[in-house]
């Protein structure tokens, strides 16, 4: 899978957001707020395919957490994050 | 979902990268200030990078005022390098600021999922026909008021 196009990550003061870009206008009004570990994830897959594996690894791998806990966060992450449709499926 | 609430300053200096950096963005409105033509709660706006013609009497601008405030007024007047802004739904307040310090211009208001556009009758005419005179303007912010309250009321029943 893989972060739409039109997403972008921004970051004001100590927030990093999500904002849609409609292709005229970044919009300011319908914004996601990440937390740290979703943002360096986001951030690290922005124009590339990924997989709950892959984040999963990235997180136990940053934050020292064991294997099944990181899988449960990431996959609760992805869950989120598509429910937001923020992420595209690769047929 | 919840709502994210960033200070106004953090947020406008973040708005004004983005606009330094070309792009356009859309933002919500808080605030009566700019009554009639933009309404809190309904209407989100369309900030645009400054033209050539974008400091000039009659348009609609992000500026930061002396006291370091930042709004989204209609310019009243400009004398060298002071711009005189005011809210189209002030009845008498009036701010400046150095004209360094406007950063974009109100190109677009979203309300209802349409887009009012600079060359709307609905813009032009806050832009030409809405009252200077602190009577006047009085005077028709209360019968706007009046009429607003009346439309909710007519939704609800």
């Amino acid at each position: 899978m893989q972060i739409k196009e039109d997403i972008r990550i921004k970051q004001i003061g100590n927030e990093s957001i999500l904002v849609y870009n409609d292709g005229n206008n970044l919009d300011y009004t319908r914004i996601i707020s990440l937390n740290q570990s979703a943002a360096l994830l986001i951030g690290e897959s922005m124009g590339k395919e990924f997989t709950v594996q892959h984040w999963a690894h990235r997180l136990a791998e940053n934050y020292g957490i064991d294997k099944t806990r990181a899988m449960s966060d990431a996959q609760t992450l992805v869950d989120k994050l598509k429910q937001a449709g923020v992420l595209c499926e690769r047929i | 979902m919840g709502q994210l609430i960033i200070p106004n300053k953090v947020f406008f200096s973040h708005i004004q990268g983005e606009i330094k950096a070309g792009n356009s963005v859309r933002i919500p409105v808080k605030g009566n200030s700019m009554l009639p033509l933009i309404r809190p709660g309904t209407d989100d706006i369309e900030l645009s990078p400054l033209n050539k013609r974008s400091i000039e009497k009659g348009n609609i601008v992000l500026a930061q005022t002396e006291d370091g405030r930042y709004l989204v007024h209609r310019i009243e007047k400009v004398e060298g390098e002071v711009v005189f802004i005011r809210g189209d739904g002030n009845v008498s307040a009036r701010e400046t600021c150095s004209i360094n310090n406007i950063f974009a211009q109100v190109t677009g208001i979203f309300r209802k999922g349409k887009k009012i556009k600079k060359i709307s009758c609905q813009w032009k005419f806050a832009q030409y026909c809405w009252p200077s005179s602190p009577l006047l303007r009085r005077i028709c912010l209360r019968v706007f008021r009046r009429f607003q309250c009346l439309a909710q009321r007519t939704k609800c029943e």
